[in-house]
């Protein structure tokens, strides 16, 4: 009997998911209103913390200037690095680019630790003076962030609504052609932000990333302590604390930042570990969410932080299936004879499969270029790929165990 | 970075289809125990979660009341 009823448990777990997956997807279908006051003037600064970045930061940066429009400057916070970042900064020689040099012992203390620095700077530069905190707009680019040329006139209008704290963006990969693994990473952040991000828009409960992120300098001015935290996803913990003091986060989907995909199976596992152990240490943010924010969205945010915990535990199913496989087909050769009914393979199939079909549908729609059979292949690739989360998982729970908090970050190439 | 529900399924229809209880098998169906029994626990703490956002609300509350009165005096 309690044999059974952990084994309903397992199935329990997996409907969950499914409801989740499905009710997100089936949200994410809604129209959206949007809401606002007239446009006001605007400055937007481009904030880009660089460590060792040589190889990337000049394409970025290129992009940025040759933005829309004149309300804008980019500041690059050179972390202390090794290379010629500095240099290729310089070279650049835009009036609409500000180099901001730290130096060690202070330097090199995080991502986080960078941006707080660089927004100490910025607050006593003169540009700033012009306008109120209200109407400067604080966008965090990765160094190999490529925004979109019409970014600014898709983000703008989210702001005309004064409850609007941030506004994150869609993520894309450049290299997507680069192979099947940069492909993936393009599918899954299309899907993330498609699907789930769209979807939290109605819930109240988008999330910030940590590439293309526009947040208003009055909202960061209202969070009690710096902005970023020192938590290893210091965008998921700055998202939370926004929704905390009250503003709404929004997720354009007309605009996204182009980054880098990894390219090797074994970076790819490093980063995502490294988001993993992110996502646990965000779990501090609880209390937080249960004092502060509103049930709808504290429920979802709930959700999405325990989610490292609901991926570990459904770690155990594929073995638990890969066994079960096995089991039968030492069984059927024993009794001369398939043991296990053809129809249930149909089943399989469309257990495992049958999501692939929205997602599929979702990316389709971003890449229509793509054609349709080898979108669907790709959606049953995609499936699959999932599966680096059970790997990384494990990886980040080692780490964490082990006592090491700390990560090098990703190279590019 | 959500669950995924498809090898989930797979794994309990397997286990469920399975005819004979061969060693494999049993050991196919402790992970899947070990699974919903995690999934129990996680259960029992979104409960103690909600109890205790229930509670921090309503203290922040009862706190907040005191406060107004006590600037009304």
């Amino acid at each position: 009997m309690i044999s059974d009823l952990t084994v309903v448990g397992s199935v329990g777990l997996i409907a969950l998911a499914v409801l989740y997956n499905t009710g997100m997807f089936g949200l994410s279908r809604r129209s959206h209103r949007r809401t606002g006051e007239q446009p006001r003037p605007r400055l937007y600064v481009f904030i880009l913390a660089c460590l060792n970045e040589e190889k990337v930061i000049a394409a970025s940066l290129s992009r940025i200037t040759s933005l829309r429009g004149d309300n804008f400057v980019a500041m690059v916070i050179d972390d202390a690095s090794d290379d010629g970042t500095a240099q290729v900064v310089r070279d650049i020689g835009s009036p609409k680019v500000a180099l901001y040099q730290r130096k060690l012992p202070n330097a090199r203390r995080g991502k986080g630790a960078a941006l707080n620095a660089g927004l100490r700077r910025l607050r006593e530069a003169r540009i700033i003076q012009h306008y109120d905190p209200h109407d400067v707009i604080i966008c965090v680019v990765d160094a190999d962030g490529r925004l979109d040329p019409h970014i600014l006139q898709e983000v703008n209008p989210h702001f005309d609504d004064p409850a609007t704290g941030a506004v994150q963006v869609g993520v894309r990969m450049y290299n997507r052609k680069q192979g099947l693994l940069a492909r993936l990473q393009d599918m899954e952040f299309v899907v993330y932000g498609d699907i789930f991000q769209s979807a939290r828009r109605h819930i109240g409960s988008v999330g910030m990333g940590g590439n293309g992120q526009f947040m208003r300098l009055s909202a960061l001015d209202s969070l009690p302590g710096e902005p970023w935290s020192d938590c290893l996803t210091e965008d998921l913990d700055l998202g939370v604390r926004l929704l905390a003091e009250g503003w709404n986060n929004v997720h354009c989907l007309t605009a996204a930042v182009h980054q880098q995909a990894v390219l090797s199976l074994g970076r790819l596992l490093r980063q995502r570990s490294r988001w993993f152990q992110g996502h646990m240490q965000a779990a501090r943010l609880a209390p937080l969410i249960l004092r502060k924010i509103a049930p709808r969205p504290a429920v979802d945010l709930l959700y999405h932080l325990s989610s490292p915990v609901l991926l570990l535990l459904t770690s155990l199913l594929p073995l638990s299936f890969l066994l079960a496989l096995i089991g039968v087909g030492v069984a059927s050769v024993s009794a001369g004879h398939l043991l296990l009914s053809p129809w249930w393979l149909p089943w399989f199939y469309l257990m495992t499969f049958g999501v692939a079909s929205a997602y599929t549908h979702v990316y389709r729609k971003r890449e229509p270029d793509l054609g349709f059979l080898r979108c669907v292949l790709l959606g049953h690739v995609y499936v699959l790929y999932g599966y680096i989360w059970f790997v990384s998982g494990w990886w980040a729970v080692g780490r964490t165990i082990r006592g090491r908090q700390t990560w090098l970050k990703t190279a590019r190439t | 970075m959500y669950a995924k529900p498809s090898i989930g399924l797979l794994a309990v229809a397997g286990a469920a289809a399975m005819p004979t209880a061969t060693p494999v098998f049993r050991v196919a169906r402790i992970l899947l125990q070990v699974t919903g029994v995690g999934f129990g626990l996680y259960c029992a703490g979104a409960a103690v979660l909600l109890l205790a956002g229930c509670w921090m609300r309503w203290r922040d509350a009862a706190a907040g009341r005191r406060r107004s009165t006590a600037e009304g005096l």
